[in-house]
């Protein structure tokens, strides 16, 4: 079957809160999945993705906008007519039925033949590894196996898009990580239309061809894993997208959109400036902790500190650096081959110009 | 689920719900059929009795009586209840107070069956609401072990009742249910001249010995029988039938004096069977119905002039030196009032 | 699994209403029935009581409620109510623990649960004729045993100790249903920090059983306010209570007034119970069975000493219940209990010829009750608790009115207001079997709301986005997983319809007998072998469709679908 493309366009939904009055859950959301895309709606709890995600699925009505599968505008088709597979949360598997006639609910509703299903059925279920399991019910099973049954039960329709609302956050971390892996790779193999819901932006960044991250209804940026983590817009998603240090500084002067800022009694060239900002105003910098590098303290060091703490996780060490009115988290990775330093000791901070941004807040 | 197992289950279900509304409309169906020949009846005698004489009934005339049997208080209260509606046709037995406090709310229709002119004017009502088809004196009954264990004879006296053997060990009804209460409470007054003061201290003196007011009249008849009670006040229809029965009990009178009640009958107002109904009345208070008293030992006496009392009644009420009617028209009128006194002054006392 | 609120919360509008047809015409019925069945009887009987001849006058009230014994009446009620709350909690509370918390062998727990089951199933007035049989002055055991003479059984004691026996069952029910759902790694933790067993029991278990607890004495104080037969039968004139005194002012006095009075004080506690159940006990956590099939650890909070102590109570208290039911079969099969006890058939013969009708006519009463009310379960319960429209909260109460209020109101209700026309149904089936239905349909609501309430929505989410129309996952979906729910309405309604009295004795005529009301009769004509025999056959037509229904449901029970504690799981 083609893929198609899924298109939003200017969603809003909205619900009456008991004292702050009308509050927008989702505040004109507009965006598109190419066909055979993966993409995440990533965000903290209530910015709003998982209402996009059942608005698209059917189960609530938008307030305004329209929802295109394909080209077909499905925004008040009702939740069974719009060939849209959703994985949900919690599994919601059918606890009285077995695996067999689970995967089989959908095939049976479109008529498909005993032989058919039964062909399709094998097939899904050796898609998700779990062949055999034909006659297990839900409650003999654990929560990756149940995740996995509820993934091959929406594919088995060979529905024209596939929703996936926080499949994995039930699992423990290992296993999170394995099934990722799988849902991507099946996705990938079926090459159908996704959108995935995930607030752990590890998971966002491992399967996604595109990340849309949601902060209070709206969209804030959307991007690859890499243009969010290297050019993020707002300092949300800087923050949300991996670590970083937000740094104060004082403008000293703003020259062809490049920016000379003091931290301490260092100066910097910043050029990677998205808000409007004026000399002589505060503003934060913000640096990833790899992009930090520390020096054994000497007579010209500018930028100096104590490390307050000191972790070793093997393939990085991860510095706390205590400064003049700030702290810094630094990762120094490879350790084996770099300099390390100790607990409590003077170190010199060398940030990198072209590494630093000043982001819209 | 299995097809067949989902076929078997809608098919169950619709079969039960099928098979009791049709059991239901069978019953109903069958009602309708046979107006023409069913009377209803509530009947104040139990049904160890009252289907007997009904049975007769029905192969002298043909006529089914359809019965429901309640104490005295319950099928009163039944019928004034049901006055818009009256569910039955006729009020079988029961002592005249009761038949009284009937006529005093409407609820019955005058009928005066051939029988009427030849009874005492004790036995009938004078409107000729209703008209009495058995008459029954009421009696003490002893547990004879009881007395025995106590050293004490067969009460012959009201103030008998009052010795302190007898604490906790006398059952009799509850005059907020049963007739033979309030007719036991009416002789009590007789025997003290209708002054209320003095009849009700003795009642009052005598409830430190009462165990407990049965719901009907005989409610207390087994248990002294069995030894439970020590001794009962009962219409001697009851008493006679305990002893008759096996249980070792002995019947006694007061020397002051007891009452006895007349059974009545009458017909409900709006009876849906009228017709059915006087036929009812003309055969039960005429020797029709009361020749069979003895072969069923039924032991009341018959109101039909000329009807045999039967032997072992006779027998019993041979220690009765007086016996007197309970007068109806002051019964009546005064009903509600004293059994209201009763309840207050003594039964919640 | 977690529960994931509704995001978006749409008011109960008249919007949805009109979206939904067949949610129009649901609710539609539900209210048409509710308001001719539930709030049309209540409003004449008030209509009685304020009016006199016409006009409105609370005098008739004001007299009634001076009257010293109708105070006497109102405060005796609340005394044994709270006095049976309080013993059959802690009765119900030692089979609970020592069922759930004494690592019982298999055999005894089953037992219990057997005997258990006895008092629950029962026609009314069984404990209360064992009661005399065996602590009347000539009891078995007051008298020929322990050779007292002239024991009292009449009064407030043997009401009490009758009562408890008829009713610790629920408590027990319940508190097993809850101390089963407190997690044993609470008491090891609790262990391990160095509580003794009594600190662990006194400071874990029983704080966490306080729901349990509260819910159990406001159901056992309910059931016994509302008692009619146990009272008339043990009470006796020294101890008037008010279901009581209602049916005797009503048919020893004719007084249809102030027997209505008499009921209607009834309602203030019944309504204080049905509201302190909502709101106090509502907010219990919903202990669900399924799911973590985790190891069973083994309880350690009981010392042997204990263990045995408890043992001990609970199979007395066994012993007693199946003397009591040996007693009864005993009676049913001998001549003259007391007087003559040559064995005989005769009793049961009788039952199956004179009793035939009454028979008859209450299993047709029952099993039409049973299927009507089934429904009324379900539907009231789907819609209560799955959709939302206008008026909803205020139909979920008034469905549970009727349930709530003690039978004589409701019996005395059905019998002033369906007298006359426009409603006239005095004298049929159908006024017994809806009254029935209004009242124990209230089960059926109540274990459907349950069962929904376990199943999240996205199931049915689930299976609208593989293409199940509504129709559809209605059918496929929602119904097998309520089935429980269903079948547990379907039993209580049943089992309440053949054993219930309160309300029924008002409404039985010519036409229509129930055997409760038989088994009454024969009692006060001292019949005791007959009803002793009618009695028995209750008792094993209950047990036979209680087990059939179960059985029933094990045939269909979709495995993996919630199951629920018991049939009588309140």
């Amino acid at each position: 079957m083609e893929p198609v493309k899924i298109r939003l366009d200017n969603l809003v939904k909205t619900y009456m809160h008991q004292e702050k009055g009308r509050i927008a859950a989702v505040n004109g959301v507009s965006l598109s999945v190419e066909p055979g895309e993966l993409l995440t709606l990533l965000g903290p709890s209530g910015c709003g993705k998982t209402t996009t995600m059942r608005m698209i699925g059917g189960f609530e009505e938008p307030d305004s906008g329209r929802i295109f599968i394909g080209s077909q505008d499905i925004t008040n088709a009702m939740a069974n007519k719009r060939d849209a597979g959703f994985v949900f949360q919690n599994y919601a598997l059918f606890p009285h039925m077995s695996v067999y006639e689970n995967i089989a609910y959908g095939l049976k509703i479109r008529n498909i033949d005993k032989e058919e299903t039964d062909r399709l059925v094998s097939e899904v279920l050796h898609l998700v590894k779990l062949d055999g399991y034909e006659k297990q019910f839900p409650h003999q099973m654990s929560g990756g196996e149940q995740q996995r049954v509820a993934l091959a039960r929406a594919i088995v329709v060979k529905p024209k898009v596939l929703l996936l609302d926080e499949p994995l956050s039930n699992l423990d971390a290992k296993l999170r990580v394995s099934t990722r892996s799988e849902i991507r790779r099946l996705q990938k193999a079926l090459s159908i239309s996704t959108i995935y819901v995930t607030h752990d932006q590890e998971e966002a960044m491992a399967i996604s061809d595109r990340i849309v991250v949601m902060d209070h209804g709206d969209i804030i940026q959307i991007g690859t894993a890499e243009d969010l983590y290297y050019s993020p817009k707002t300092e949300f998603v800087a923050k949300f997208i991996g670590k970083i240090n937000t740094i104060p500084s004082t403008v000293l002067s703003l020259v062809d959109g490049q920016a000379e800022v003091r931290i301490g009694d260092s100066k910097y060239t910043v050029d990677n400036i998205l808000r409007d900002i004026s000399a002589g105003q505060n503003v934060d910098v913000l640096v990833r902790p790899e992009a930090i590098k520390l020096e054994v303290i000497s007579g010209t060091s500018k930028l100096t500190g104590v490390i307050s703490e000191r972790v070793f996780l093997g393939d990085r060490v991860d510095y706390t650096v205590e400064s003049k009115g700030f702290n810094l988290q630094v990762s120094s990775y490879d350790p084996i081959r770099r300099k390390t330093f100790e607990s409590n000791q003077k170190v010199e901070i060398i940030l990198d110009d072209k590494r630093m941004k000043i982001l819209e807040v | 689920m299995a097809r067949n197992r989902k076929i078997l289950l809608i098919a169950s279900v619709l079969i039960l719900t099928v098979s009791f509304l049709w059991a239901g409309a069978q019953q109903e169906a069958a009602e309708e059929v046979d107006e023409g020949t069913v009377l209803n009846a509530y009947s104040i005698w139990p049904e160890n009795w009252a289907t007997p004489m009904f049975e007769e009934f029905e192969k002298a005339t043909g006529i089914h009586v359809n019965f429901m049997r309640f104490s005295s208080g319950e099928a009163l209260a039944r019928v004034i209840a049901e006055k818009e509606n009256p569910m039955v046709d006729v009020l079988f037995g029961g002592p005249v107070e009761t038949f009284a406090a009937g006529v005093k709310e409407d609820v019955f229709e005058a009928y005066k069956p051939p029988a009427y002119d030849k009874l005492e004017d004790k036995f009938k009502d004078a409107d000729g609401y209703w008209t009495a088809i058995a008459d029954d004196p009421l009696c003490f009954m002893s547990n004879k072990k009881f007395l025995a264990d106590n050293n004490l004879e067969a009460p012959t006296s009201w103030n008998d009742l009052l010795d302190p053997a007898y604490k906790n060990m006398i059952q009799f009804a509850d005059a907020r249910t049963s007739g033979t209460a309030v007719t036991r409470i009416f002789s009590i007054l007789e025997v003290n001249n209708r002054n209320e003061d003095a009849a009700f201290d003795y009642m009052k003196k005598l409830k430190a010995n009462v165990q407990v007011y049965t719901k009907s009249g005989g409610g207390g008849t087994i248990p002294v029988g069995l030894g439970q009670a020590g001794m009962g006040i009962f219409f001697i229809v009851d008493a006679l039938k305990t002893q008759q029965a096996g249980y070792d009990v002995a019947i006694s009178f007061p020397e002051e004096g007891i009452g006895a009640a007349a059974e009545g009958i009458a017909i409900v107002k709006g009876a849906q069977h009228p017709g059915l109904a006087k036929k009812l009345i003309d055969w039960a208070t005429t020797d029709q119905m009361q020749n069979y008293f003895a072969d069923y030992k039924i032991n009341f006496i018959p109101t039909y002039p000329g009807v045999e009392t039967q032997p072992a009644l006779t027998e019993a009420l041979k220690s009765a030196k007086k016996v007197f009617p309970i007068d109806s028209k002051y019964s009546g009128e005064n009903r509600k009032r004293i059994v209201d006194i009763w309840i207050e002054s003594v039964l919640q006392n | 699994m977690p529960a994931i609120e509704r995001r978006s919360k749409n008011p109960d509008t008249f919007k949805n209403l009109v979206k939904d047809p067949a949610l129009f015409i649901s609710v539609v019925v539900i209210w048409i029935f509710l308001i001719l069945f539930v709030f049309f009887p209540l409003i004449r009987v008030l209509l009685i009581i304020v009016t006199e001849g016409g006009h409105f006058n609370l005098s008739g009230f004001g007299e009634m409620l001076s009257k010293r014994y109708t105070l006497l009446s109102a405060f005796n009620s609340i005394l044994l109510g709270a006095l049976v709350g309080v013993c059959g909690t802690a009765l119900g509370f030692f089979f609970a623990f020592t069922s759930v918390r004494t690592n019982l062998s298999k055999w005894w727990s089953r037992l219990f649960d057997w005997v258990i089951i006895l008092p629950l199933i029962s026609p009314p007035f069984t404990m209360a004729i064992t009661v005399i049989f065996s602590f009347g002055p000539n009891g078995l055991i007051t008298h020929n045993l322990l050779g007292i003479q002239n024991f009292n059984v009449y009064g407030m004691w043997s009401t009490l100790f009758a009562e408890t026996i008829t009713y610790f069952p629920i408590s027990y029910i319940t508190l097993k249903a809850i101390l089963a759902g407190i997690d044993p790694t609470v008491e090891d933790m609790a262990f391990s920090l160095g509580s003794s067993r009594w600190q662990v029991f006194h400071k874990v278990t029983l704080p966490l059983s306080t729901s349990g607890l509260a819910n159990s004495f406001l159901l056992l104080f309910a059931a016994s306010l509302a008692d009619f037969a146990t009272p008339l039968i043990l009470a006796g004139s020294s101890f008037p209570l008010l279901p009581t005194e209602a049916f005797l002012q009503i048919t020893g006095l004719f007084d249809m007034k102030g027997g209505a009075i008499l009921s209607f004080i009834l309602l203030i506690p019944s309504m204080a119970v049905f509201f302190l159940q909502r709101y106090w006990v509502g907010r219990r956590n919903y202990v669900t069975i399924t799911g973590k099939s985790g190891s069973q650890t083994k309880f350690k909070s009981v010392g042997k000493i204990t263990k045995y102590f408890f043992l001990l109570v609970c199979l007395l208290t066994t012993i007693f219940i199946l003397y009591f039911y040996v007693l009864l079969l005993y009676a049913s099969l001998i001549k003259a209990f007391g007087a003559n006890n040559t064995f005989t058939l005769d009793h049961y013969r009788s039952i199956f010829t004179n009793g035939k009708k009454a028979i008859q006519d209450t299993l047709i009463i029952a099993f039409s009750g049973m299927m009507l009310g089934g429904l009324y379960g379900v539907v009231v319960g789907y819609i209560t608790s799955k959709k939302k429209y206008f008026s909803r909260k205020f139909m979920e109460i008034s469905a549970m009115i009727n349930y709530s209020l003690p039978g004589t109101i409701v019996g005395i209700a059905y019998l002033i207001a369906f007298n006359r026309r426009p409603i006239l149904l005095t004298g049929t089936a159908l006024i017994i079997i809806l009254c029935n239905v209004s009242k124990y349909g209230a089960y059926g609501i109540r274990s459907t709301v349950a069962i929904l309430q376990q199943i999240h929505p996205s199931i049915e989410e689930a299976s609208e986005s593989l293409g199940a129309s509504p129709v559809h996952t209605f059918r496929k979906i929602t119904i097998p997983l309520v089935l429980p729910g269903l079948f547990s309405g379907l039993g209580i309604v049943f089992i309440r319809s053949m054993t219930a009295i309160s309300a029924a004795i008002f409404l039985v005529s010519l036409n229509w007998t129930l055997i409760t009301v038989r088994i009454l009769e024969n009692m006060t004509e001292l019949q005791l072998g007959i009803s002793a025999a009618f009695s028995v056959l209750v008792v094993i037509i209950v047990f036979i469709v209680t087990t059939g229904i179960t059985s029933f449901l094990k045939l269909f029970r979709q495995k993996g679908s919630m199951r629920m504690s018991s049939l009588f799981g309140s």
